[in-house]
């Protein structure tokens, strides 16, 4: 009873409640109505003087206007008052009151932008400039105007661009899993870490390579694969120039070369192939084919399960194999001629680039001597003894060892660039043609980029019935390289030659410390994509 | 009841039965009874020891005394030529100058003609930094101060600090061109590199054990110390000698004319009237390094004696003006 008795006054109180609420609610409406009206009236009112000048391009459009494009790297004030348009990437953009900042980035030039209300800019265009997302792509039409004080921040230091017309070409998602901004922050050492004020916030190697595209986009990265660019035609530039013929040579192969050991297998119809190792056998071939000097550039494929800083499971070799008359020195002479040409050719025309690199990651700058500096294996054992370090006179070199050999080699000669030559004979592979003044020795030869080996070669045997010889001392079943053997039994020049990675020599170059980051798509034992 | 028992007492059950044999627990050591043993074995034992004493062979005992006897000899030996020592010093002490000659003896280098370069065979291998701006001339010299005594071997190579290569005197080719004069056989390697370093050029022998040598008079001086013959170095032509080339390392780093006018006269006064600067009877270190240096400043202004010395020089080391 008494319950049902309350029921009715509850729910008078409760539509009092209401009332009052919806009351309130009403009054809130009309408020918001209002304040709405009377900004649609001021809209009204106002009129966008910049309609037609700001908005989104669909991707038929394009936008109206004879002006030619320039680019920022161009923005000098020598432009000064001119009217130019431009395409670029948002940057960062920051909105404060009537005017809105942004930086609008072209690979690795950045410079910056002013959007304020004027008699020819509208609040509306300013707010549509402030909401675009980053790392959205931006036509913009703007006059060029010199700064007093130099933009620090961009890369167009003395001048600045005042908005006329913004268009949006290509939109990106406002969430991004990277920022461009955090991808580019210089690496700096663990103990300065804690003096940086600020953000510091980092992005891990894997995020990176997940999201490859945007990660691209930073000015390191964008001078990494120019620099990487760089070192292919060089390689291309300097042997062609020595006559060398460029060869292309197969991937897929049917027996598995250089012993067998880490080749991928794949299915091959209704058999199976392999994708090749090194491209040396068809090198030699095309010299055994009177080619006389060949070099190569390709995907070279090993199944190395090694997740090292320096290993990839796929990478870009450089090869060159040539023919020499008297010594394979001619060979040696020519590789080294190859590198200091490379490296001349980046310090003088990509500066710029190393110096983009120099930002981001603590780049020292390779030193080398011209003509290369040679050291003969025993030389390198004792300097080795006299650093403390046990070695046998027929020892190969560990991977410790060489750093240190590196790093002496640097203290003495200031080079990080050196040949190591004669190396014993017992540590080559079969093909490696022994030393004819001393058994104990080969004339096989390892290139080192700062303490590292970048390149292992050889004069290789050109001889069928002596290669089957040595390869029975190293116990290597004849079947297995019989197609190798046989590529000499119709006579072939004495040849020597050798190989690098493209990527291991990069890394090398600007002295980074993962070939991730000098592999654009690096694949790794636990990296297939992207 | 049982047998004759006096029925005085009650007879009474045993408390406990022993077994007719004890089983000893097998998971302990077993030991010998220590109460079985008598007085007299333990004495037996003691001859046994004795016995054992006497029986080790004796050559033991000699071969003991005779290590002591050598290292006692050794002792007496060492103590012998600490006295030999102690005598020969306090002699120098008195005559510190006079007897300077015997001060090489000391000296780990037996007096050959070239002592350190060729240690067990080793070639030395010795790394040279030079400013293509200031280039060490008396390179040049080594072969005229050396040459017989000297096989050098010299690879030039440019460092990648110097972008245009075609700065450097081409007179340093003469270098490499005498490579293939001497046999393959070389004391010394020396690896030139023309690089962005200071006036002063630099030495680097090991970078583990020596800092490097600055200075082109200080590397004419390391390999004056190295070659000439141990018995001329007399200390008080060390000494001049020494004062000659400091004289012409503050003559390539004077700045002010002032000074380079009164390096030049005090150096012109050292020639004297003289042929060569050292007052020796060929042309020595001394007169390289100012050679060297007149060579790199030819806006100095030079005495007449002077400018004849230094066509002296041209011609001793076969390089035109």
């Amino acid at each position: 009873m008494g319950v049902e008795n309350i029921q009715p006054e509850d729910q008078q109180a409760k539509s009092k409640k209401q009332q009052k609420k919806e009351a309130k609610d009403a009054v809130k409406a009309a408020k918001k109505e209002e304040r709405k009206s009377a900004a649609d009236v001021s809209v009204v009112e106002e009129k966008d003087v910049s309609t037609g000048k700001y908005g989104n391009l669909s991707f038929t459009e394009c936008v109206a206007g004879l002006e030619s494009y320039v680019d920022v790297k161009n923005l000098t004030p020598e432009l000064k008052d001119k009217t130019v348009r431009l395409r670029g990437r948002l940057h960062t953009s920051r909105a404060k009151g009537k005017q809105c900042f942004l930086v609008i980035r072209q690979q690795f030039h950045t410079v910056q932008g002013l959007c304020a209300v004027n008699d020819s800019v509208s609040k509306q265009m300013v707010k549509f400039v402030s909401n675009i997302t980053k790392e959205s792509i931006v036509d913009v039409l703007a006059t060029v105007v010199t700064v007093k004080a130099k933009i620090e921040s961009c890369t167009q230091k003395e001048v600045e661009l005042h908005v006329l017309e913004a268009w949006v070409v290509s939109a990106a998602k406002s969430q991004l899993p990277l920022l461009i901004e955090d991808a580019s922050r210089p690496v700096k050492d663990d103990n300065d870490e804690e003096e940086t004020e600020g953000l510091n916030i980092r992005v891990s190697q894997d995020t990176r390579l997940d999201n490859r595209v945007l990660d691209l986009r930073t000015p390191a990265n964008q001078a990494i694969f120019r620099l990487e660019a760089g070192v292919c035609r060089l390689f291309r530039d300097v042997l062609t120039g020595k006559g060398f013929v460029e060869i292309h040579t197969p991937k897929i192969i049917g027996a598995a070369s250089e012993g067998g050991a880490n080749v991928f297998t794949v299915s091959y119809f209704k058999g199976s192939a392999y994708l090749a190792q090194s491209p040396q056998l068809y090198k030699q071939m095309a010299i055994a084919a009177d080619f006389d000097k060949v070099f190569t550039v390709g995907a070279v494929f090993r199944a190395e399960d090694s997740n090292t800083h320096r290993h990839l499971t796929e990478f870009v070799g450089l090869d060159l194999e040539m023919a020499f008359k008297r010594d394979y020195h001619e060979v040696l002479d020519t590789i080294c001629d190859m590198f200091t040409a490379l490296f001349k050719g980046l310090r003088d025309e990509f500066a710029g680039e190393i110096a983009a690199v120099g930002r981001q990651y603590p780049v020292e700058p390779f030193r080398f001597l011209q003509p290369a500096l040679k050291l003969e294996f025993p030389t390198a054992v004792s300097m080795l003894r006299q650093a403390g370090v046990e070695i046998g006179d027929e020892d190969d070199l560990s991977t410790p060892n060489e750093k240190l050999l590196g790093r002496l080699v640097k203290a003495k000669y200031d080079t990080d660039f050196y040949v190591l030559d004669k190396f014993p004979l017992a540590v080559r592979p079969f093909y490696t043609m022994p030393d004819p003044t001393n058994n104990k020795y080969s004339n096989s030869y390892d290139v080192f980029m700062r303490g590292e080996e970048i390149m292992s070669g050889a004069q290789r045997i050109h001889d069928a019935e002596f290669l089957t010889k040595r390869a029975t001392e190293h116990g290597i079943d004849l079947e297995k390289i019989k197609a190798y053997v046989d590529a000499f039994r119709f006579g072939c020049p004495p040849h020597a030659g050798g190989g690098i990675g493209l990527e291991r020599v990069v890394m090398l170059y600007l002295g980074l410390d993962n070939i991730r980051k000098t592999s654009m798509f690096p694949r790794d034992p636990k990296r297939l994509a992207p | 009841m049982n047998g004759p028992v006096p029925n005085k007492m009650y007879q009474i059950k045993p408390v406990f039965c022993l077994p007719d044999s004890l089983e000893i627990a097998s998971n302990m050591y077993k030991m010998k009874n220590i109460h079985n043993t008598s007085f007299q074995a333990s004495n037996s034992v003691k001859e046994e020891n004795t016995v054992a004493l006497e029986k080790t062979p004796k050559n033991e005992y000699d071969d003991i005394h005779k290590r002591q006897k050598i290292i006692l000899q050794q002792l007496t030996d060492l103590q012998n030529q600490m006295s030999l020592f102690r005598n020969r010093l306090s002699s120098e002490k008195v005559l510190p100058v006079k007897n300077s000659a015997s001060v090489p003896d000391i000296k780990p280098n037996s007096p050959t003609m070239k002592p350190s370069f060729e240690q067990g065979g080793v070639i030395y291998d010795i790394v040279i930094n030079a400013n293509p701006n200031h280039p060490p001339y008396s390179l040049l010299a080594i072969n005229t101060l050396w040459g017989n005594k000297l096989k050098m071997r010299v690879t030039t190579h440019f460092h990648s600090t110097i972008s245009t290569i075609d700065k450097v005197d081409e007179l340093f080719q003469v270098l490499q061109d005498n490579n293939n004069n001497g046999c393959n056989s070389s004391s010394l390697n020396i690896t030139l590199v023309w690089k962005e370093t200071g006036p002063d050029c630099e030495l680097i022998i090991s970078p583990l054990h020596h800092t490097a040598i600055r200075g082109e008079v200080n590397l004419l001086r390391y390999l004056e110390r190295h070659l000439s013959p141990v018995d001329s170095q007399d200390a008080i032509a060390a000494t001049r000698l020494d004062s000659l080339l400091d004289r012409c390392h503050c003559l390539r780093h004077a700045t002010t004319a002032k000074e380079k006018k009164s390096i030049v006269k005090a150096l012109n006064a050292a020639l004297g009237k003289g042929a060569w600067i050292g007052g020796t009877k060929e042309m020595g270190v001394a007169d390289v390094a100012l050679w060297s240096v007149l060579r790199c400043d030819r806006e100095l202004e030079l005495t007449q004696s002077l400018t004849k010395w230094v066509e002296r020089c041209n011609g001793a080391i076969g390089i035109g003006a």
